[in-house]
């Protein structure tokens, strides 16, 4: 999506939120056996009554173009359907499990950045020293390493034999204070998802950040920094730095359908409440409408992250500004 | 090697010679055919059933009728292991076929044709990089009922766009190249160009590319099985793991060791990835 004004941006992300919409319904349609049941399945073999009032309710005997026509309208007014098991809006229930997620997937995401990035600048100025050594490493095992088993072994080694945090949900529901000890209380909960979350990530972008930076310091304008007798420190830190992170940032945008993927698995691991914990649920249940709402709000979440990294990354890089 | 002296060496010989000496991919190549010889004959050689109740349920490692434990129905762990290889090991390279079968045809009909046809598919693989690999693969194969066949053709269906743009790439560069030209100049037709000269030369990169979808393969079915989505018939790996999560603090062995062998894996092709990285595509060694 990079490039381009920003109005034909518009244009483009609303062409693919409706590619989403229309894959939706096909995907539903596709399925085998009949979309009542297969929307109500959840229910554990639904009633006549019940499946010839969802076959009304979207109004199954209809032709498929007006079906799709009104799922489309549903969805413009906000209805992503009913659970079948929650027995409760969608839209609803997807709305309460947004806070944790974003939480989560955003502290991973800054966590894997800022110390990506540190890891690659010290690995970069001394490409024969230990850390460089640790970046391929690093990069190698949170390559390798499955998520959800990481995830086991965090809560192995820290809520059981060394019992420093807790092991599952985000608050303590006997904690009885006040706003800054509940705050707190999430924190400490946010401890071990974000970090495991951030793993897989961090092994990435460290060695996204070495590459980069070894370009940026070789690159001219460095030498130019130094021949005018910068100190090291400016030279790195405000010259190649701003340089080297323009490449994590696009990756990282590229990257965020991935992270809210693997947030999926480890929220399931920490029981943490948030939209891909409700995935898991859902599939548990075999919940329909509930797992296509999640796909529909976790794609309109992806494309505006993009969307938004897009407009930071003109921010940053004013070249793209004036192209 | 002996023929050295004779001329130069195909490259093939040339890029094994590369290989053999990269002692990180050899170990991983070691690794993986241990692994490989592991699922194919141990259960044969073991002989448990990985079903079967052995005894008491959680039994920690070392016990005489359970070597690595058992799990919490009090199944054999160690049978477990070595069966639970075939599932995995099968639904990512089947998985990782379809991904490179897909995102090649893909990228080299958008990279050789250009125009609309590329367009049109280059849209395709952005939508696709919209949807969360994992919560598609979930939906599908929640809609389409859990088998192997399932989860390896929902893997494949998520993960071509990065073969996809990689082919297009080469093929953007390599179509562009003056033999390439002169071929075209000569009458060739479009087939001969695209399978005898230019995919030959998009190989190295594709070759490495195919051995880490391989590994993303089997990590995504892990993934997939531990969430409970995988054939509920057929043991696998992260199938064993999700079943005894509710279990860790009590029987940390029945998670952990699946894992091990699972990162292994997973560990072993990236090696090997890494050393064909550096065999095959010499100039753009990692630094």
């Amino acid at each position: 999506m990079r490039g381009g004004s920003v109005l034909g941006q518009l244009v483009s992300a609303c062409g693919l939120l409706f590619a989403v919409v229309l894959f939706n319904f096909v995907v539903l349609h596709l399925a085998p056996g009949d979309v009542a049941e297969t929307l109500t399945s959840a229910t554990g073999g639904a009633t006549k009554e019940i499946l010839d009032q969802v076959r009304h309710l979207y109004g199954l005997d209809q032709p498929l173009h007006v079906q799709f026509l009104a799922y489309l309208s549903r969805l413009l007014h906000g209805d992503l359907g009913t659970s079948a098991y929650f027995n409760a809006p969608v839209a609803g229930l997807i709305l309460d499990r947004l806070f944790p997620t974003a939480l989560l997937v955003g502290t991973a995401l800054v966590l894997a950045i800022v110390l990506g990035a540190m890891l690659g600048i010290v690995a970069a100025r001394r490409p024969g020293g230990i850390v460089n050594s640790l970046v391929s490493v690093l990069s190698l095992v949170g390559y390798s390493a499955p998520v959800f088993w990481t995830g086991i072994l965090v809560l192995l080694a820290f809520a059981s034999w060394l019992p420093l945090f807790p092991a599952q949900g985000m608050v303590d529901p006997r904690l009885s204070g006040g706003p800054i000890a509940r705050v707190i209380d999430v924190l400490h909960h946010l401890v071990l998802p974000a970090v495991t979350l951030a793993s897989v990530y961090l092994a990435q972008y460290s060695r996204l950040a070495r590459t980069s930076m070894l370009d940026a310091l070789g690159a001219d304008y460095i030498r130019t920094a130094r021949a005018k007798g910068l100190g090291e420190h400016t030279v790195v830190y405000k010259h190649a730095l701003r340089n080297a992170i323009l490449p994590i940032v696009t990756v990282a945008g590229v990257q965020v359908s991935h992270l809210l993927a693997g947030a999926v698995l480890v929220e399931t691991v920490f029981g943490w409440p948030g939209m891909g914990r409700l995935a898991y649920e859902s599939i548990l249940r075999r919940d329909a409408p509930l797992m296509l709402g999640i796909l529909f709000c976790t794609a309109l979440l992806v494309i505006v992250v993009n969307m938004a990294t897009d407009l930071l990354y003109r921010a940053i890089d004013p070249r793209i500004r004036t192209q | 090697m002996t023929v050295r002296s004779q001329g130069p060496q195909s490259p093939l010989a040339e890029a094994w010679a590369i290989f053999r000496r990269n002692r990180p991919a050899l170990l991983g190549l070691a690794l993986l055919v241990l692994i490989v010889a592991m699922t194919l004959v141990g259960p044969t050689l073991y002989g448990v059933d990985p079903l079967d109740i052995v005894s008491a349920p959680l039994l920690p490692p070392g016990d005489a009728d359970a070597p690595l434990g058992t799990d919490y129905l009090g199944r054999d762990l160690l049978a477990g292991i070595i069966s639970g290889g075939r599932a995995s090991l099968a639904v990512g390279l089947s998985a990782a076929l379809l991904t490179m079968g897909l995102g090649v045809t893909v990228g080299a009909l958008a990279g050789f044709y250009g125009g609309w046809i590329d367009r049109l598919l280059m849209r395709t693989t952005e939508f696709f990089q919209v949807l969360p690999p994992l919560i598609l693969a979930m939906t599908i194969v929640l809609l389409f009922r859990p088998s192997l066949a399932t989860v390896a053709v929902s893997i494949g269906l998520v993960s071509w766009p990065t073969p996809a743009r990689l082919t297009r790439a080469e093929f953007l560069r390599i179509r562009e190249l003056d033999y390439v030209r002169a071929a075209r100049a000569m009458g060739a037709r479009n087939r001969r160009i695209i399978w005898r000269l230019i995919l030959p030369n998009a190989a190295p990169p594709l070759i490495v590319a195919a051995t880490l979808t391989i590994g993303a393969a089997i990590l995504f079915e892990g993934g997939l099985s531990f969430l409970g989505l995988g054939d509920s018939n057929a043991v696998s790996w992260g199938l064993i793991m999700g079943m005894n999560r509710p279990y860790i603090f009590e029987a940390w062995w029945a998670t952990t060791f699946p894992g091990i062998v699972l990162f292994a894996t997973v560990l072993a092709v990236s090696l090997i990835g890494d050393g064909l990285n550096d065999a095959l595509n010499p100039r753009q060694r990692e630094r």
